[in-house]
């Protein structure tokens, strides 16, 4: 199911420009969006998921208009949503949790939905403590049960927004890997500012500044734009010019070894490098962004 | 073809309503508090009727007078105070989905929003109401015990249903709603001042709704269909007791329908 955007503007109270003239297309599969902290990730993914209102702008979701009440009540039945703060019940288990999830998305038949929620109870390791109260759990048990709840109607659009932030490395992974196995046929919008998850996950991005996607195409294509801007060089602790961003520092000894992304002076002694995604993304927040000269 | 997705999209909201329901009455009768503060409200009732009548005298009158009107008294006794810890119990129910981040995810859910808030209100209304209920029981069998008549079974059902469950109702619809618009614990402050001033005063020199059929303590159905009633109204009939019945009933279900109109319209503006 491929999700079309189309000019999407998005303006909150006091004339604030959420999302500017967004346009981007969303094929099947793992999507990464990637973008600072205001970029206006949650902002889209909450409108796809029918919570906001675009100001302007189209929204196509498979056969289903995003913007008409009907196109969006359309879109519900088939969306799985976990949000950046998945809001549990502390005082239910995780099993009633998504057995009134799975009531609320109309999975009337008893069997088919305790069925449903004991499969998806084993399917985030959950099934061992499911008969615990929720407000037991730590982070990343609530985020799995966050992902069940999602997973419930069998969605073929799922929008995860920032889902590993505040997770261990372990959890980390578990859940990366998780939705990477939910992929196949689906849609999965993954929103998240760590890079790593990205990159592990996703073959198709976008990236997003300001409301406004700065990048849409494969990692592969992302790094190659950055062919030729990634840079190490080593001073003796003189830090590089300000036409470069440093990405990373080495301290060693006597000298240090900036890796930087930009253009080096033709003084400072720079050897081409790799880029990596990080590189990539941090060329396209800090340079690419900006008007050329 | 459009009377099959009618008929799909009525079972979805049944099923809305049905989950709200089921999980809403658990979720609030888990709650300790809900059994302490109902229990202390209990203690305080038996406490100010001990202030009125000794267990002697108590007793004896129990003995003497018709079970039937033992049971309205009974009844009556019931709706004095407690309906009003229940609205005080309910009126955080909605402001928590949004404190516990919960509204986020039932937005996004396609099943019919007023039928869940039915669900919710519900739910509930009738978990604050076992409690009650319970208590109300052991009144009725201290008073089965003494009469030893077997109609007092019948009759406190019936006396239940019609006394105490319409205004219970309309406490339970607006305890539900009103939070949205009023903070929460500036409401409950507020239902109590009501509850006195608009169901148990005595009018005087201050002007009260207590003696019209909008009281939700249940006068005019006590005194219409049982021929007594502890509270402060006026004459009242059959028909004002069905008047007041129907109007709690009705007003229950419009203030439902009108916060799920409001938040819509709140949906809308986001």
């Amino acid at each position: 199911m491929d999700v079309i955007i189309k000019q999407l503007n998005k303006i909150y109270h006091g004339n604030v420009h959420a999302l500017q003239n967004l346009t981007l297309t969303i094929p099947s599969g793992m999507f990464g969006l990637l973008g600072p902290n205001g970029a206006g990730k949650t902002t889209l993914m909450r409108t796809l998921a029918g919570i906001l209102h675009p100001s302007s702008g189209q929204i196509q979701v498979g056969p289903y208009d995003g913007t008409s009440e009907q196109g969006r009540l359309a879109i519900q039945q088939t969306l799985g949503y976990l949000p950046q703060e998945v809001g549990l019940y502390p005082d239910l288990s995780a099993r009633e949790f998504l057995d009134y999830i799975g009531l609320l998305k109309g999975l009337d038949d008893d069997r088919t939905r305790k069925q449903r929620v004991e499969e998806l109870l084993e399917m985030v390791a959950l099934q061992q403590v499911a008969q615990r109260k929720i407000k037991t759990y730590s982070g990343g048990m609530k985020r799995r049960v966050g992902i069940a709840q999602a997973l419930l109607n069998d969605p073929r659009l799922l929008i995860v927004d920032e889902p590993t932030a505040g997770l261990d490395p372990e959890e980390r992974i578990r859940f990366r890997n998780l939705l990477s196995d939910l992929a196949g046929e689906r849609t999965i919008l993954l929103s998240t500012h760590i890079v790593e998850d990205i990159a592990q996950t996703c073959q198709n991005i976008a990236l997003m500044q300001k409301g406004q996607v700065i990048f849409q195409g494969t990692i592969q294509q992302l790094l190659q734009q950055t062919q030729g801007k990634v840079w190490l060089l080593t001073t003796n602790g003189t830090r590089p010019g300000s036409n470069c961003t440093i990405v990373s520092t080495l301290h060693l000894g006597t000298s240090v070894q900036y890796r930087v992304v930009g253009t080096p002076g033709a003084d400072e002694q720079a050897v081409a490098t790799e880029p990596s995604l990080e590189d990539s993304y941090v060329w396209f927040m800090h340079h690419q962004a900006m008007p050329v000269a | 073809m459009s009377k099959q997705r009618e008929a799909k999209q009525s079972r979805k909201s049944f099923t809305a309503f049905r989950g709200a329901f089921k999980y809403e009455f658990h979720m609030q009768l888990r709650r300790p508090v809900l059994w302490i503060v109902l229990l202390l409200s209990e203690l305080l009732m038996l406490g100010l009727m001990s202030r009125l009548v000794t267990l002697h005298d108590l007793l004896l009158s129990l003995r003497l007078t018709p079970p039937m009107l033992t049971v309205v008294i009974w009844t009556n006794s019931i709706n004095y105070l407690l309906p009003a810890a229940l609205g005080i119990l309910i009126a955080d129910r909605l402001p928590r989905d949004k404190r516990t981040g919960v509204q986020e995810l039932l937005t996004t859910l396609p099943g019919s929003q007023t039928a869940r808030l039915f669900g919710k209100f519900l739910g509930s209304t009738l978990a604050t109401l076992l409690p009650i209920f319970l208590f109300y029981c052991l009144g009725i069998a201290v008073i089965l015990f003494l009469s030893r008549s077997l109609l007092v079974l019948p009759l406190a059902l019936a006396t239940f249903a019609t006394i105490v469950l319409p205004g219970v109702l309309f406490v339970g619809a607006c305890a539900t709603a009103l939070p949205t618009l009023i903070w929460p614990p500036l409401y409950q402050f507020l239902f109590l001042g009501y509850w006195f001033w608009g169901n148990l005063y005595v009018p005087r020199n201050i002007p009260t709704i207590s003696t019209t059929i909008l009281t939700p303590v249940g006068g005019y159905m006590s005194s219409g269909f049982f021929g007594y009633t502890l509270f402060p109204i006026a004459y009242a009939s059959v028909f004002t007791g069905c008047m007041s019945l129907l109007l709690l009933l009705t007003l229950s279900i419009l203030i439902i329908l009108a916060l799920g109109s409001y938040q819509n319209w709140q949906l809308q503006k986001l």
